[in-house]
């Protein structure tokens, strides 16, 4: 039976696998361990200040190795620690080492000796200036590699379960994140309804072709995120659709944007042999703000805030 | 205390990075020093594009013989979004040919060049139960800060911008942000050690920090009422508000800071009371330690 109130899209993950918390002592009180009653157990929260807590810190940025490598965005030891561990947390799920597929074992180099947790998929979200407003910045999940590596299990679902749970835990009622036009991420992103576009071409990024979305935060999205087909969001008809390597018209978009028009993703990408398109409906503007936390109003009541 | 900074002000305008959720609710005249309405950069329009290019030239130049340079990715997910920044910029004609090349400033671009910045960005912390709040600000804005970057391209190129320009870029930020509690992560042989001990004596919540790249880096917090930055501009050495210490610390011993590391999480209570000494390859830091 599942440990959470409703269905998820791969029960048996819960089954197999553990959350886990790194935060400080400080962030800590701020953060819910046990997001829609599923408990972080005590001996899984990981303090980064503490010198002990370094080789799992390490077999986490391996996770993160694994997953952003091969595309070329693998975060630096240090953005860890100053980006991540210090001013927000990270949640995921993980797996004993000595209950580890051996496949698994070899693709995250663990060392001879490392009997701790071993993380297969993490969140990572900071806070932004107002509270219940935040920016997620990563999400890895080690399911793709463990497939190719043939791990016999079915971890399908792991990016999804880990991301909506973390935003249960972290108390996000406003959320923010950056993701390339392009990026197959998008397909997760968008399980979580009609996405507010606060830019749509940001020369601030390493890569321009990014945009910035954020959508309001509450049970049913996260629910629909994770898989629970009791939950249907609704999302409006697109006006436009934007494809991935159509710069002219991700630029054109930002300047209405910047003129003041408001937009969001309505839907998931289709992806076809050119890369992908991306549905894109015009909404109505509210003020001159981008959205909660960036210049719109922040509802003080609405969706899950904790340390209130 | 601005007097003796007058050359820096002569040549140099301040500039902050805010997004539009932020913007509003940072100070605008940090110690009677105004930011002008067009220097207040918004990093999601695109006609900004090329001054936070040269943002992000300044930090590869200050933080890259370290390797340390902020992806840039890191610097709009983890820097622009959550926080905001303040620093001094100067006009290309004050700045010399050499030094316009090395910060690769473009020949038709005729805006603020960035010569300094500090980033901060809110830390978890200012939204946990008992948080301190001692800035007058709405209820629901962070308090609690982590001074993400300190950076000047004095530190690569002294000469480059006038003397005592870390000290009062940090000075002012420490206005513009609502900082009630401060948190700041720093290599013990940085000379920026310095100039954070000149703002009072910082306690460590680290001293060796496996955690990041570099172990010998040590993680600070300081209180908005221990924060001293007359002290810190008028350069005075010793900090009013320092107890003598009890400890000195040789930063360059790994087992020393595995040994207050160590202390520090049984519970001790570890300030930097002053600025390190050094006598040939000798360094020593002035603890205060408290069990």
């Amino acid at each position: 039976m599942s440990p959470l109130p409703f269905a998820v899209r791969n029960p048996a993950l819960l089954d197999r696998l553990q959350p886990y918390v790194v935060a400080t002592p400080d962030n800590l009180p701020a953060l819910d361990l046990a997001p829609f009653g599923l408990p972080t157990p005590a001996e899984n929260l990981i303090d980064p200040l503490r010198a002990e807590s370094g080789a799992f810190l390490d077999v986490l940025h391996r996770l993160d190795g694994l997953t952003f490598g091969p595309e070329g965005m693998p975060m630096p030891k240090w953005v860890f620690y100053d980006c991540s561990e210090l001013p927000g947390a990270i949640y995921g799920f993980a797996c004993p080492a000595s209950e580890l597929w051996p496949e698994a074992r070899a693709l995250f180099a663990l060392p001879a000796g490392y009997h701790g947790l071993v993380p297969l998929s993490m969140y990572i979200a900071i806070p932004m200036a107002h509270r219940g407003v935040w920016f997620g910045h990563n999400l890895a999940s080690a399911a793709p590699r463990l497939r190719e590596a043939g791990v016999p299990d079915d971890l399908t679902g792991l990016g999804s379960l880990t991301k909506g749970l973390a935003l249960r835990a972290f108390g996000v009622r406003h959320f923010w994140g950056a993701t390339q036009w392009d990026s197959k991420a998008l397909f997760i992103h968008a399980k979580f309804g009609a996405l507010r576009l606060a830019t749509a071409w940001t020369p601030a990024h390493s890569e321009p072709a990014t945009l910035t979305y954020g959508f309001d935060v509450d049970d049913a999205c996260l629910r629909a995120s994770m898989g629970d087909p009791s939950v249907a969001l609704t999302v409006p008809t697109p006006d436009l659709w934007i494809r991935s390597g159509d710069l002219d018209a991700m630029i054109a978009l930002q300047d209405r944007i910047e003129a003041g028009e408001r937009f969001v993703v309505a839907g998931p990408p289709q992806r076809d042999a050119e890369g992908q398109r991306v549905p894109i409906a015009q909404v109505a503007a509210d003020g001159v703000g981008l959205g909660p936390g960036l210049g719109s109003p922040i509802a003080r009541e609405s969706g899950p805030v904790l340390g209130g | 205390m601005l007097y003796h900074y007058a050359r820096i002000l002569d040549v140099c305008e301040p500039f902050l990075i805010a997004h539009r959720g932020i913007a509003d609710a940072l100070c605008r005249t940090p110690l009677g020093v105004p930011i002008a309405d067009d220097h207040v950069i918004d990093p999601q329009a695109r006609r900004h594009a090329a001054f936070l290019q040269l943002l992000r030239r300044l930090d590869a130049l200050t933080f890259g013989p370290f390797g340390m340079t902020m992806p840039s990715w890191v610097f709009y997910d983890c820097a622009v979004m959550p926080g905001a920044f303040f620093g001094l910029g100067m006009r290309r004609e004050q700045l010399e040919p050499w030094a316009l090349e090395a910060l690769e400033v473009p020949d038709d671009y005729d805006g603020l060049v960035p010569i300094s910045q500090c980033i901060a960005i809110p830390k978890l912390a200012a939204f946990a139960p008992g948080a301190p709040a001692s800035v007058d600000v709405a209820d629901d804005l962070a308090q609690t800060w982590l001074l993400y970057s300190l950076e000047s391209v004095n530190q690569v190129s002294p000469g480059f911008a006038p003397a005592g320009t870390l000290k009062l870029t940090l000075a002012l930020a420490l206005e513009v942000f609502p900082v009630s509690r401060l948190f700041g992560v720093t290599q013990w042989r940085s000379p920026k050690l310095d100039t954070y001990v000149d703002l009072g004596p910082i306690e460590l919540v680290t001293a060796w920090t496996p955690a990041h790249s570099l172990p010998r880096t040590l993680t600070f917090r300081l209180e908005r009422d221990e924060i001293r930055t007359d002290v810190l501009l008028a350069g005075a050495g010793t900090h009013p508000l320092a107890p003598p210490p009890d400890t000195l610390l040789d930063p360059d011993d790994p087992a020393a800071l595995r040994d207050l590391q160590a202390r520090i999480e049984a519970g001790a209570r570890v300030r930097v009371v002053g600025r390190p000494w050094q006598t040939g390859s000798q360094i020593r830091v002035p603890l205060e330690v408290r069990a």
